[in-house]
């Protein structure tokens, strides 16, 4: 209410007239009925010494479902799986499912184009929901999914070890899935000639080959309608992308483009050299592993609201029906919702109405009437003003106390390596190999200090040392910016000696990062090494399948871990975000996939491409090294000539920690990586059974670029 | 202390003293006057002991504020179509050497300073960002890697934590025919060579590319936390750079039919381009 003053002083000697006196009380009176707002009010006072109720800024509703990716164990005598989940009939989960959570399980994308809300954990139950009841407000929203394209190669009678893995029979697509191998997906490992005909399909271990996106979007549905600003993909559903090739050229260039054409001829069964555009959708995202943060600010009108993640799989490519266990699966999946009130609900708070004398003319005037009935009466109400005096949507944030008790947002850019020959490699990296879920019968070594939480301290820590290690092993290492010189730069934010970051169950604490990840790099196995490639029965062995860049079961995983000043814990509550090695086809020049002839090798194609089938295809009638000849096929021009290829993604880490009482010291971002595997009891080594019969990989060591970490602590 | 103590009683069989009747209204000095302490002097010792500030008291977007903004048309830019020289020392710290993405940019009204400002841009991207080895009909043999990144704003100031490169999508396989290390024979035969028995000879044209850009689109949410949003206007952007290829073309086609004699016939120019599916950015200020 604006500012009230007195109709006139009273002054000796002048008449006191009733409707004066009326006029000195009424506007105080009119004042405490209701109408108190931030006029009235001293502004710094209130700033600072003011109790806001829980939820008057803001209501947190936060609903999530952690879930495992079904790697099985990583400890001594464990093999890691694919993170294939479901079995064919799409509904039935695999048994090496892990167990620590009970029965929450990821969540099937069914194949019918529609667009589905992401369940709650419990197998084809109820939608994951956020459910706020609110006045007019605007609903500040994030979803995070982890989805996982189910079709990674597995083992099977054709790809067990000691199989001969060039018998075309063994690779036959017809023999999967059997009742013996009902996971048997094959090697999808292109044959020269395949990949003469298709070669953006040359990605190996996984049924995209490298080149079919995985097609499934997310989105977030308020109260049924879907918010197209939270799609994660293309509008339109069939949208393919553009392509970076355009024709024309002037004089002069026809003239040289007439002096280098050339005659040929091509048998029938040959695939045509030239350009054809390709047509793959481009309308949803890709990659077979990867996490996703979405979100959008929806305003709602009063009432109550159902808000949900939702995902639907578009069309397969060309439109073709998706078979044999094409399954997209949401893994842990995290709703947050913010209601901000605009104009709230009306509650049942009213002012209570004070009556004052109306002084009239004769009328006594006394202590009763005038202090009593008057002044004490209105002084009192001024001093105990109840929520309820205050005129609604009357104090501005001159008069407002914050809510927000801590924010901090860390960064680091690691140094990149100018040594390399300007290719960029991040300094950032880590060799950190997965140790396992926490709990359960399919997980580490009991003997690894924190279990699935341990933290390494050593880049090159992981992979090649021992599993279990008191210091190393495996485990997890901290994300940092990896300076060649002065101090290294943790990705952290460290609050140890103060208690900005402890939690009481009235704070929410918004946790996010932004992870760049450059590279995730497959290191030889010694095995591979071994192999002198001047023996030409050594391509026999192996060497033919030296091609380690193109393998897409290669897994990267990045969480937040908080620090409660004894130690990490890092999957225990929140899962980390994986990323498979979707980015396959670098390559050297060297590289040949074609029929070429020349000095070197001579290579004919196999009569038509087909599935399944591998290099036996090939018939290499002279070894390029040393000469002579030798029998026929064995030799892979492609062979140990892939190189690493970028990822160059933003993996997104989000959760939300409310209603707890913890005491967190420090946050900070980790990585992790692993492949399909077996792990022998006795060594430190890990033979890729799984992951390729042909023992190819030795190490997979992540690279990052980029990244930041935030903290919001807000007072509920 | 705001508590008002008026400074008469009115007790009866005393005589009205006008002053501090008045004062008891309105006074200049502190805890007196009822009309003059709820001028403004009102403060937390006048509350009763159980007031809060509820969610009605608050003047709308006061305390929070929440805005999104977005596109959901797909927009294809080409790197030949937005001026970014690849011949020039690229400087990523400067906002010049980048070009802004339509539909990822917000516009708000901060109507206070913001203890924490939690800002979001998103963007579905598909990339074809060349990676590879090429030999053009110049028969020069070269590396294709052109950069392609993205970097989010926030009133025009880059921030460096954000800056993304786009992840290689195409690769340009080096031709069969064309001149490369391990083979010589074009390059040795030389421009007026022809070969005649494609079996034994070079083909020409190109092999097909390796076409993984709908297996490499990605959806982007980058972030950022602040606490330096003040009162007033405020901008949010995602700045984009594209390198073009280096342009000499390279052969395009073959004319003719399987089984008898073609001759290629045209060449074709690389060029990195980004399409930008739906995008937006969103923003969260708190008081």
């Amino acid at each position: 209410m604006p500012h009230i003053f007195p109709k006139r002083r009273l002054r000796t000697r002048d008449v006191l007239d009733p409707e004066d006196l009326n006029a000195d009380f009424s506007p105080a009176q009119e004042l405490a009925d209701g109408q108190i707002d931030a006029t009235n009010f001293d502004a710094s006072d209130m700033k600072t010494n003011v109790t806001v109720a829980q939820g008057a800024y803001y209501i947190p509703y936060y609903a999530s479902v952690e879930c495992d990716l079904s790697f099985g164990g990583a400890g001594l005598d464990k093999t890691v799986l694919t993170p294939n989940f479901v079995e064919e009939d799409g509904d039935t989960f695999r048994t090496h499912y892990p167990t620590d959570d009970g029965t929450l399980t990821p969540f099937i994308v069914p194949n019918n184009g529609g667009w589905v809300a992401v369940d709650n954990g419990t197998n084809a139950g109820p939608a994951l929901t956020v459910e706020p009841e609110t006045g007019t407000s605007v609903l500040w929203l994030t979803g995070y999914v982890q989805y996982v394209w189910q079709g990674f190669h597995e083992p099977s009678e054709a790809n067990a070890l000691g199989v001969d893995p060039f018998d075309p029979t063994k690779h036959d697509k017809n023999k999967w899935p059997t009742d013996d191998t009902p996971y048997g997906y094959p090697l999808f490992e292109a044959s020269v000639a395949r990949e003469k005909d298709y070669p953006g399909l040359g990605g190996w271990h996984h049924r995209s080959r490298g080149g079919h996106p995985a097609n499934v979007q997310f989105a977030l549905r308020v109260d049924g309608r879907i918010i197209t600003s939270t799609i994660t993909g293309t509008y339109d559903e069939s949208e393919a992308f553009a392509l970076g090739v355009q024709s024309g050229f002037d004089k002069a260039q026809s003239k040289a483009a007439r002096a280098q054409a050339k005659r040929v001829s091509f048998e029938a069964w040959e695939a045509i050299p030239g350009q054809k555009l390709p047509w793959f959708a481009a309308a949803a995202p890709g990659p077979e592993v990867m996490a996703l943060r979405f979100g959008a600010a929806v305003p709602v009108s009063p009432g109550a609201h159902v808000v949900e993640i939702v995902a639907r799989r578009l069309p397969a490519h060309e439109f073709k029906t998706r078979t044999h266990g094409d399954y997209i699966g949401v893994f842990t999946r995290r709703l947050l919702c913010l209601d901000l009130p605009n104009t709230p609900p009306v509650t049942d708070g009213r002012s209570t109405l004070e009556t004052i004398p109306d002084f009239t003319t004769e009328m006594l005037l006394n202590h009763d009437t005038l202090h009593t009935q008057t002044a004490e009466l209105l002084r009192d109400r001024f001093n105990t003003v109840d929520s309820a005096d205050v005129l609604r949507h009357s104090l501005p944030n001159t008069h407002l106390p914050s809510k927000v008790a801590y924010m901090k947002r860390a960064s680091i850019i690691p140094e990149i390596n100018a040594d390399d020959g300007g290719i960029g490699w991040s300094r950032g990296w880590s060799n950190a190999r997965w140790p396992g879920w926490p709990g359960g019968t399919t997980t580490h070594s009991p003997t690894l200090v924190n279990g699935s939480n341990h933290v390494v301290t050593s880049r090159t820590a992981g992979w090649k040392q021992p599993f279990a290690d008191a210091t190393n092993g495996a485990g997890w290492f901290q994300l940092d910016d990896a300076k060649s010189t002065g101090t290294i730069t943790k990705l952290e934010i460290d609050e140890t000696g103060t208690s900005n970051l402890h939690l009481t169950t009235d704070d929410i604490l918004i946790v996010q990062a932004d992870v760049f990840l450059r590279a995730i790099y497959p290191e030889k196995s010694e095995f591979m090494k071994s192999l002198d490639p001047s023996f030409w029965t050594y391509w026999d062995e192996g060497l033919n399948f030296d091609q380690p860049h193109k393998y897409l079961d290669l897994f990267s995983a990045f969480a937040i871990g908080y620090h409660d000043g004894s130690d990490w814990t890092i999957v225990k509550d929140f899962r980390p975000a994986w990323v498979n090695h979707y980015n396959w086809f670098g390559r050297s020049p060297w590289y040949m996939c074609d029929s070429v002839s020349g000095e070197r090798v001579k290579i004919d194609l196999h009569p038509g491409g087909f599935e399944g089938k591998t290099e036996a295809d090939v018939a290499a009638r002279e070894d390029p090294y040393t000469g002579s000849m030798g029998p026929p096929g064995r030799i892979d021009l492609r062979a140990r000539q892939t190189s690493n290829l970028w990822q160059f993604c933003n993996v997104p880490l989000f959760f939300v920690i409310q209603g707890r009482n913890l005491d967190i010291k420090k946050l900070g971002v980790f990585c992790s990586s692993t492949a399909p595997g077996f792990h022998q009891a006795d060594t430190s080594d890990v033979e890729t059974r799984y992951s390729t019969p042909r023992d190819a990989i030795g190490m997979v060591r992540t690279y990052w670029g980029r990244s930041s970490l935030m903290a919001l602590k807000l007072k509920k | 202390m705001a508590e008002i103590h008026p400074s008469t009683k009115y007790r009866d069989s005393s005589e009205l003293d006008p002053n501090q009747h008045t004062n008891n209204i309105h006074s200049h000095s502190p805890q007196l006057g009822i009309m003059s302490e709820a001028n403004g002097r009102l403060d937390s010792t006048n509350l009763a002991g159980d007031f809060t500030i509820d969610e009605t008291h608050i003047m709308r977007e006061q305390a929070a504020l929440a805005r999104a903004e977005g596109m959901r048309k797909t927009t294809t830019i080409y790197a030949n179509g937005v001026p970014t020289p690849d011949n020039e020392k690229f400087d990523s710290t400067d906002p010049d050497k980048w070009f802004v993405v339509p539909g990822c940019s917000l516009r708000w009204y901060q109507p206070y300073d913001a203890s924490a400002t939690l800002i979001h841009w998103t963007v579905f991207m598909t990339t074809n960002r060349w990676s590879g080895w090429a030999a053009d009909i110049e028969k020069d043999f070269w590396r294709v890697g052109p950069e392609a990144a993205i970097i989010c704003a926030v009133d025009g100031s880059l921030v460096p934590s954000t800056r993304r490169y786009l992840p290689p999508s195409m690769f340009h396989p080096i031709s069969p025919g064309g001149a490369y290390p391990g083979n010589n024979a074009v390059i040795e035969g030389g421009e007026d060579e022809t070969v005649e028995d494609d079996k034994e000879g070079p083909h020409s044209g190109n092999p097909r590319y390796v076409d993984s850009a709908g297996h490499a689109s990605l959806h982007w949410d980058l972030s950022y936390l602040t606490d330096t949003v003040t009162k007033g206007f405020h901008e949010l952007s995602v700045y984009c750079r594209i390198e073009s290829v280096r342009s000499e073309p390279m052969w395009m086609q073959i004319i003719g039919r399987v089984g008898e004699e073609m001759q290629n016939t045209g060449h074709f120019t690389l060029t990195n381009c980004v399409s930008f599916g739906i995008r937006g950015a969103r923003v969260l200020t708190l008081l």
